[in-house]
């Protein structure tokens, strides 16, 4: 807490300095940067029972117009003292459940470069692990309007406070660069409201290499989970309280829970980009002792470009293992009360359940129209199948035991200035 | 008759320094590289490695974003227009992975800084070579 206090008074005194020292004096631009981006996004969700989103941190669009989940805009600074030392800050403006300026600054670091290839960031940097972490927010820079909600839909941590160390150096013709890290996180997720688990610490390593048209990446993150929402105690205190009658539900005490359980994540991505063709493709694997368990995610992009317009296609899946809750056998020695509320427990457990369980598929067509150097139009459709009980991706204004189809069309007008 | 026989001369010098021109990236005279790669140019412009063999670290000079020279560049160098390279660049800048060229307004601002900057390197139209630059990769 105190660290995020610290990066946030800190970005704010850099901000407000470097501002003032802009108008003041005739700052030398060879030094100093202040660049921007952003996104105007229309939004058409056409379900009424699953809604849609970009990430599980959002509040989701049903059937209805929305231009919330995909507007944004973005400012950065830096500055470079010396050739070795620089300082950056973003922040970006969005449709938050919790906003606050602490949560609008995506990233405030002091950067140091030890030798030409070796660099060291302290403070909030942007998170790593998967091939578009560190810019899923620029739309500008991808070619999809949004991002894929099966694949970087649970990554809702932006940034992480810390250190982070990269080096560089070229490899078989082309360029390598490996990170690691250690900093305390935020994954804030939105189910009937915001709720946040903290994650210190996390860390990592990644190694990715490219040339001219290829990108291999490879990420691993190891993740110690606390969730300062004590709401999960009064289930466990419930289930406990049931245990007597029902045996089978103690080994359910510490899955409801992500408070102290440990995640794996791995990330692999390819892709490909020759001027023409635009090829991608990212795996993840992502490992909790909780009800969010052996999460398999990837998705594959094609584009192909003609002149100023690119088509393109995504297809995407996500699947996880559900957790089933054991049954509850009705005891004839019971009042049929105890009974009914046991049974009314184990269906309300497997409910709460299925909120992290994911089964879902989405296939989107698209096109990016690059109208000017610095903006570009974008439409997107998707069409995803939403398998029974799977849908912990969405919110669910009731439930259902059965499959779902949810259509999505977005437009967007995405600039950097 | 004289005047116009004139113009015609100096119409087809114009045409023919025109079509020999050529872009060339650019070099300091005190830098110890003579010659880079065509690889190498494309990891310094492309904001990957610019650690040169001899110790030094260039220091790329770019044109502004909608500058002929920038699109005919980058064209040649990786294929790519001006759109794809601002959004190579704007994912580079806002990830903190690295700073983009610095930006100058001219061909002959390029030449100066070249100049007074040893470790600067840009690149420019093979008419507006000075004395005081070297040649380090012609753009074909």
């Amino acid at each position: 807490m105190y660290m995020r206090g610290l990066i946030c008074s800190v970005s704010i005194i850099f901000t407000a300095l470097l501002a003032i020292t802009a108008q003041a004096f005739e700052v030398d631009s060879s030094k100093f940067m202040v660049n921007g981006f952003g996104t105007l996004g229309l939004t058409k969700g056409d379900n009424d029972r699953i809604s849609t989103r970009n990430f599980v941190s959002q509040d989701g669009v049903f059937d209805e117009w929305s231009m919330g989940i995909d507007s944004r805009i973005g400012i950065q600074v830096d500055y470079f003292p010396t050739d070795k030392l620089s300082l950056s800050v973003q922040v970006v403006a969005a449709e938050r459940e919790e906003n606050s300026f602490d949560k609008s600054v995506h990233s405030a670091y002091i950067s140091y470069k030890i030798t030409p290839s070796l660099e060291i960031k302290m403070g909030r940097t942007p998170s790593k692990l998967l091939l578009l972490s560190e810019y899923k927010h620029v739309g500008y820079a991808q070619l999809w309007a949004h991002p894929s909600l099966e694949f970087y839909g649970q990554t809702t941590a932006d940034y992480g406070d810390g250190v982070a160390l990269s080096y560089n150096m070229t490899l078989l013709g082309g360029s390598l660069r490996t990170q690691a890290w250690i900093n305390t996180a935020e994954l804030p997720y939105f189910n009937e409201k915001i709720r946040e688990a903290d994650i210190k610490p996390s860390y990592g390593v990644l190694g990715s290499w490219e040339n001219e048209t290829w990108t291999y990446s490879f990420a691993y993150g190891a993740l110690d989970f606390h969730d300062n929402n004590k709401e999960y105690l009064q289930i466990q205190n419930l289930i406990s309280a049931f245990v007597p009658v029902w045996p089978a539900s103690e080994e359910l005490i510490d899955q409801v829970t992500l408070d102290g359980t440990k995640g794996h994540y791995y990330g692999f991505a390819i892709g490909y980009n020759d001027g023409d063709w635009i090829l991608r493709t990212e795996l993840s694997l992502a490992n909790t002792d909780s009800f969010t368990n052996n999460v398999k995610s990837a998705y594959v992009l094609a584009g192909k470009r003609f002149n100023s317009l690119t088509p393109y296609i995504v297809a995407a899946t996500i699947r996880n293992d559900r957790s089933n809750i054991p049954t509850y056998h009705s005891n004839p020695y019971l009042p049929n009360n105890i009974n009914s509320a046991a049974a009314l427990l184990q269906k309300g457990l497997q409910q709460y359940a299925d909120h992290f369980h994911y089964d879902q598929q989405t296939l989107s067509l698209g096109a990016r129209w690059d109208i000017k150097p610095k903006i570009a139009l974008k439409a997107q459709w998707d069409h995803s199948w939403v398998n029974a009980h799977g849908s912990g991706l969405n919110q669910q204004r009731t439930f259902s035991d059965d499959s779902d189809i949810v259509n999505r069309f977005t437009v967007t007008m995405d600039f950097i200035f | 008759m004289k005047s116009i026989f004139t113009l015609f001369i100096l119409l087809m010098i114009g045409a023919l320094s025109s079509a020999n021109a050529q872009l060339v990236v650019i070099a300091n005279k005190d830098m110890n590289t003579d010659e880079l790669t065509r690889k190498k140019v494309i990891d310094i412009y492309m904001g990957r490695y610019s650690l040169l063999s001899s110790g030094e670290v260039a220091i790329p000079l770019d044109h502004h974003a909608d500058s002929n020279a920038r699109s005919v560049f980058y064209t040649k160098l990786v294929g790519k227009d001006v759109s794809e390279i601002n959004a190579y660049w704007a994912r580079l800048l806002f990830s903190g992975r690295a700073r983009p060229p610095h930006v100058v307004k001219t061909e002959k601002e390029v030449v100066e800084t070249v100049t007074n900057g040893s470790s600067a390197i840009g690149y420019v139209d093979s008419s507006e070579l000075t004395d005081q630059v070297k040649v380090i990769l012609r753009v074909e």
